[in-house]
């Protein structure tokens, strides 16, 4: 017996030092910071690297000129998940759309606390965007689980459940309401489209699909009441993955009046944009994102402007509906945080902020 | 003849003292049984160095000329690619043969010599690779295997070394790839050495450690810091060597091993051996299925939730044979043909439904020559290693990889006396591979280095090696890899060993192949570092029964042109030489062995390490707010432990491990909380009859049932179970 307690003396001491040490070390779990009231700003998507699990949030308060980091978590003390596509304001909720998560995060607008998750129990499966239809009615698209069978997601807003869904086409992508409509580019997924889909928001039925050229993926409205389109193309690979130049198609920029194309224009090389449309307060600047710059067009030009409006290639644009403003998200990669920069519209950059992971989104 | 492996430490060659050795330096062992025989060579060898020397320098002298040649062949300007590789292979063919037949001469001769001697020179007990074993004076080298108990004995690589190494295994989730960062390294600067074959793929630079059945390997030995001198591209951060034991009990014996555990956990294993004085015969066998639905708390979505698409089901075969033509001379073949389905359950953050798979199969066969006589030892190996690999993400059409590798080998150790060793290697390499996404490309390689080392000692307690090896890459020269090593001994009980070592590790097929959207880059350079280390050993002997032994070592490894994929202007990725990495740190580690009596002795290990490994330079295009980070998934702090108690026929075990915080992104903005996991083994030895035997045993894994994720977004297993039963037959 004497032995034993000898043994016990030596040895037993190390791994029960060990195991209290460790456990008592373990919990590294950020408290959460209350959060301030959000008065007068914008929010700033990072989609983080596919598969890392870390998308965030950020959040611009334009009054005090500062940057607010990593919100959701901070606030609701879990993860945002995996590839955040899109985020949208409406009626005073944000809806966060985390495409590999598939699920859509509603937050309050004002204090960033969750309010609803609306995911695959609903059947939700790969969205993209949503649109808000009325206090009680959202559209959110959806590429389906093989990408291709594209949807559209009637939620109710009140119960946050998926009440319909409306057959798109492939790669649903973005959706913009316009007379009393909504119109919804298919931007491919993983197959290809070239069409825009007209919903009754009304009825949910689609009243209208419109040829516009291969992949549609970004829409805005100008000053004139007319629709305008950018479209990434199509490249199309040989079995030894060159690029097949006879079935690729460059990416394009259109107009659409009256449900028709009226102006057409495509880029000269293929895989160059133009991508992510959008248009300042006014209505008259089209700003996209184009070969490795940032483009400005008005809305009465006829061709693609030969110079860029910003010489540097952005992960995200957008125009501050308020202030005119022009929004960029600079990604060096996928594991990197990214930056956030603001632009005067005369092209000068204002400010600088570090964000999270791939800044793709704004929302307002 | 291995001699003395870590002469001047338990080694001596004038001292023989096995008896006394600690388990910490068990693989070193033989080298004390060894030393009974060094302390006869001193004068059979004076007489023989003069002979020696000569045939040395003969064989110097000729290699330079066909490698010369071959040169000359590849830089003529008229000649087309098919016809330039053709000659080249000729040339290396007959520089082969060269080597081969002045070995052959070398051997015959000294065989000729060593009979007229009146003296019994004793062989060792066992083949080993001499490199390793005594041409790494100023090396850490640590063996792993002796510390695993339980079921831990019967699991796959990943887990001895995440539970039982400084290693830092860096994995996707219980079934996920699993790849061994070393020192702050990256995951595929530490290769893994076969039979001292590199199993690493050409395809991307790494080994999957969770598709090696630890039953299939009797010896696991870490190499830390750079070993290029002696083992080649990719030895950046260390070497993990793994060895079959060649020492087995004459006639017949075998194993049947079952095991079962939770979350559909199944593993069968059987052993069959038989051995003569001339001939012996082993073959291996496993299957392993699991489907790891384990219940976790699925942060990411706010709910519990079970594991789905992780399950995993492997099948393997390792058969060896070995034969003894003739005295001194050993031949071996092995062959291990593995193949292993695995379900890919994607990041827990992800929604919808995994259906990704992945199915790989190896064959590997080595087929190795071994000549061992106290002066001289030549290794001979050719080998050759076949992966197929086909991804499934039931998306898009199914890929499929394959790659060959032939890897020949020879290497010549001569003892000219009992301090003077000199050392001798020629390794030619080809690599070839066939991927879908490599477009119409279908890259080739030859690789051929001429590599030597010498070792010396003085004074009788200062030990030094020298190392250099040159490599020709496809018809250009790789960086030039010298390696100098320094051992310094302080009377009985403490040992200092001090080493300063190049680097490099060559671009893999992907990063220069890869076609489509994104693309490899085929003006890559290598990565190259040089890597220092200062350690101390101490060994100390306190009462008959109790033994300690430690080492603190302090390191430092400067990394240079370290390749990352970097987003395109357009869409895509493209690899670039990025940055400069220097890793840096702290080991501390100490062991003791203690036997109560007869009936109950006890074993303690401990590890420490304090890893710093930040980015010092940065491409122009790169955030300059990386600079100075830590790089991700590299823990500051890594603490490990274990505790094994044997009890008459119980034994009994304990081991921790824990892993500090870890960044997840390059700013360091990021963190994966740190974890502590701790497993419980027991286990019961019963004899039946005669040389019958069973053993059984039981693990619980995760006994204090923490929640953790190895990977954000990759969840672990709460407390889980397996249970055992061994029959054995002697």
């Amino acid at each position: 017996m004497n032995i034993i307690f000898r043994f016990i003396r030596i040895f037993w001491a190390f791994p029960l030092a060990f195991a209290l040490f460790f456990t008592s070390c373990t919990d590294d779990d950020p408290t959460p910071t209350p959060p301030s009231a959000a008065q007068d700003g914008y929010f700033i998507v990072n989609e983080g690297g596919f598969g890392n699990a870390n998308t965030s949030l950020s959040y611009y308060d334009r009054q005090h000129d500062t940057i607010r980091n990593n919100i959701f978590q901070q606030t609701n003390g879990r993860p945002l998940g995996d590839q955040t596509q899109s985020m949208s304001v409406f009626d005073e909720r944000g809806f966060i759309v985390v495409q590999n998560s598939a699920k859509i995060e509603v937050i309050d607008r004002e204090d960033f606390t969750s309010i609803a998750t609306i995911d695959a129990d609903e059947g939700i499966v790969s969205p993209r965007y949503f649109l808000g239809i009325s206090p009680t009615k959202g559209y959110v698209t959806d590429w389906g689980a093989d990408g291709v069978t594209g949807t559209v997601k009637v939620l109710d807003l009140a119960t946050y459940e998926v009440t319909a869904t409306i057959p798109v086409g492939q790669g649903a992508n973005t959706l913009i309401a316009h007379n009393n409509q909504v119109y919804v580019t298919n931007n491919g997924g993983y197959g290809y489209d070239s069409t825009i889909m007209v919903i009754d928001p009304q009825t949910d039925a689609i009243v209208d699909t419109i040829t516009v050229g291969d992949n549609p993926g970004s829409l805005t409205v100008d000053a004139n009441g007319h629709l305008w389109v950018a479209g990434s193309g199509r490249i199309v690979y040989n079995a030894d993955y060159s690029i097949n130049t006879a079935e690729s198609t460059p990416g394009f920029i259109a107009r659409l009046e009256n449900d028709e194309v009226a102006f057409k224009q495509s880029a000269d090389q293929l895989g160059t944009g133009p991508a992510t449309v959008t248009i300042d307060p006014e209505g008259q600047q089209l700003y996209f994102r184009y070969a490795s710059g940032v483009y400005r067009m008005n809305i009465n030009e006829t061709s693609l402007p030969s110079s860029p409006f910003l010489d540097k290639s952005y992960y995200g644009l957008a125009v501050d509906p308020v202030s005119g403003e022009v929004l960029t998200g600079e990604a060096p990669d996928y594991s990197n945080d990214g930056s956030f920069n603001r632009y005067s519209s005369g092209g000068q950059l204002i400010k600088s902020y570090t964000v999270g992971i791939a800044p793709r989104g704004f929302a307002f | 003849m291995p001699l003395s492996a870590f002469g001047g430490w338990e080694g001596r060659p004038n001292e023989s003292k096995p008896g006394d050795l600690p388990a910490v330096f068990f693989i070193r062992a033989f080298g004390g049984k060894a030393g009974k025989v060094t302390g006869l060579l001193p004068s059979c060898l004076l007489k023989h160095r003069a002979p020696l020397w000569l045939y040395f320098r003969i064989y110097l002298c000729s290699l330079p000329y066909f490698l010369s040649r071959k040169l000359v062949v590849s830089s003529f300007t008229g000649m087309s690619l098919p016809l330039s590789v053709i000659y080249i292979l000729k040339r290396l063919f007959l520089a082969s043969l060269a080597t081969a037949g002045m070995s052959v001469f070398a051997v015959t001769h000294t065989s000729a010599q060593s009979l007229e001697d009146t003296i019994r020179v004793l062989e060792p007990l066992e083949i080993t690779d001499s490199r390793l074993q005594s041409f790494s004076v100023g090396d850490k080298i640590e063996p792993v295997q002796t510390r695993t108990i339980g079921t831990v004995a019967h699991s796959n690589l990943a887990r001895i070394l995440a539970n039982y190494s400084a290693v830092n295994v860096r994995s996707y989730g219980i079934s996920g790839l699993s790849t061994a960062s070393l020192r702050g390294s990256g995951s595929n600067h530490t290769p893994v050495f076969w039979e001292g074959i590199n199993l690493q793929s050409s395809m991307n630079g790494s080994l999957d450690l969770t598709l090696i059945p630890v039953s299939f390997i009797d010896k696991v030995s870490l190499q830390y810091g750079s070993a290029g001198s002696l083992f080649g591209a990719g030895t950046m951060g260390g070497a993990i060597h793994l060895q079959s034991d060649t020492r087995m009990e004459p006639g017949f014996g075998g194993e049947i091993y079952q095991q079962l555990g939770s979350f559909g956990s199944r593993y069968t294993g059987i052993t069959s051996r038989y051995q003569n004085e001339r001939f012996s015969f082993r073959l291996r066998a496993f299957t392993n299925q699991a489907k790891n639905d384990f219940p976790y708390f699925n942060r990411y979505r706010n709910r519990e939730e079970r594991r789905q698409h992780a399950g995993l089901a492997q099948q393997g075969l390792l058969a060896e044979t070995s034969f003894k033509p003739a005295d001194h001379h050993h031949l071996s073949l092995k062959y291990w043909l593995q193949d292993n389905q695995a379900e890919i359950p994607g990041v827990a953050a992800a929604g919808g439904e995994a259906r990704a798979t992945q199915d790989d199969r190896f064959h590997r066969a080595v087929l190795r020559w071994d000549f061992t006589r106290s002066e001289y030892q030549l290794q001979a190996r050719t080998a050759l290693l076949h992966h197929r690999l086909l991804y499934n993400d039931h998306l898009q059409e199914a890929s499929l990889s394959r790659a060959a590798s032939w890897i020949s080998e020879v290497d010549n150790t001569w003892y000219f006396s009992e301090t003077q060793w000199f050392f001798l290697g020629l390794n030619h390499t080809f690599e070839r591979a066939e991927v879908n996404n490599y477009g119409s490309e279908q890259p080739q390689r030859h690789r051929t280095a001429l590599f030597l080392s010498y070792r010396t000692r003085l004074f009788h307690t200062l030990e030094a090696s020298l190392g250099l090896r040159q490599t020709l890459v496809s018809k250009k020269w790789a960086p030039l890899l010298p390696s100098a090593d320094l051992a310094y001994r302080l009377g009985e009980h403490w040992r200092f060993r001090t080493k300063v070592a190049r680097s490099y590790n060559l671009p893999t097929f992907n990063d220069l192949y890869w076609a489509g959207a994104s693309s490899g880059n085929p003006d890559l350079q290598p990565e190259t570092g040089w890597s220092t280390e200062l350690g101390v050993e101490g060994k100390f002997t306190l009462t008959q029964h109790l033994r300690l032994s430690g080492e603190v070592t302090a390191f430092s490894n400067l990394m240079d042109d370290w390749i990352q994929w970097v987003p395109l202007s357009g869409a895509g990725w493209s690899p670039i030489n990025v940055q400069q990495v220097w890793a840096r740190g702290m080991e501390v580690s100490a062991e003791a062995n203690h036997s109560f009596s007869t009936i109950l002795s006890a074993r303690f290990w401990g590890h420490y390490s304090y890893t710093r490994a930040t980015k010092e330079e940065i491409a122009p295009a790169g955030n300059p707010s990386d600079l100075h980070k830590q790089l991700i998934y590299t823990p500051n702090h890594q603490a490990k432990t274990s505790v094994n108690v044997r009890y008459r026929s119980f034994d009994g075990g304990l081991s921790a491990c824990y892993l500090g915080k870890q960044y997840t992104n390059a700013s360091n903005r990021q963190v994966l909380p740190s974890y502590a996991t701790t497993d419980l083994s027991l286990g019961y030895r019963l004899r039946i009859y005669r040389a019958h035997q069973l053993q059984l045993n039981t693990t619980l894994y995760n006994l204090l049932d923490h929640t953790y994720e190895v990977r954000q977004g990759y969840p672990m297993p709460g407390r889980n179970y397996q249970i055992s039963i061994i029959y054995q037959l002697h």
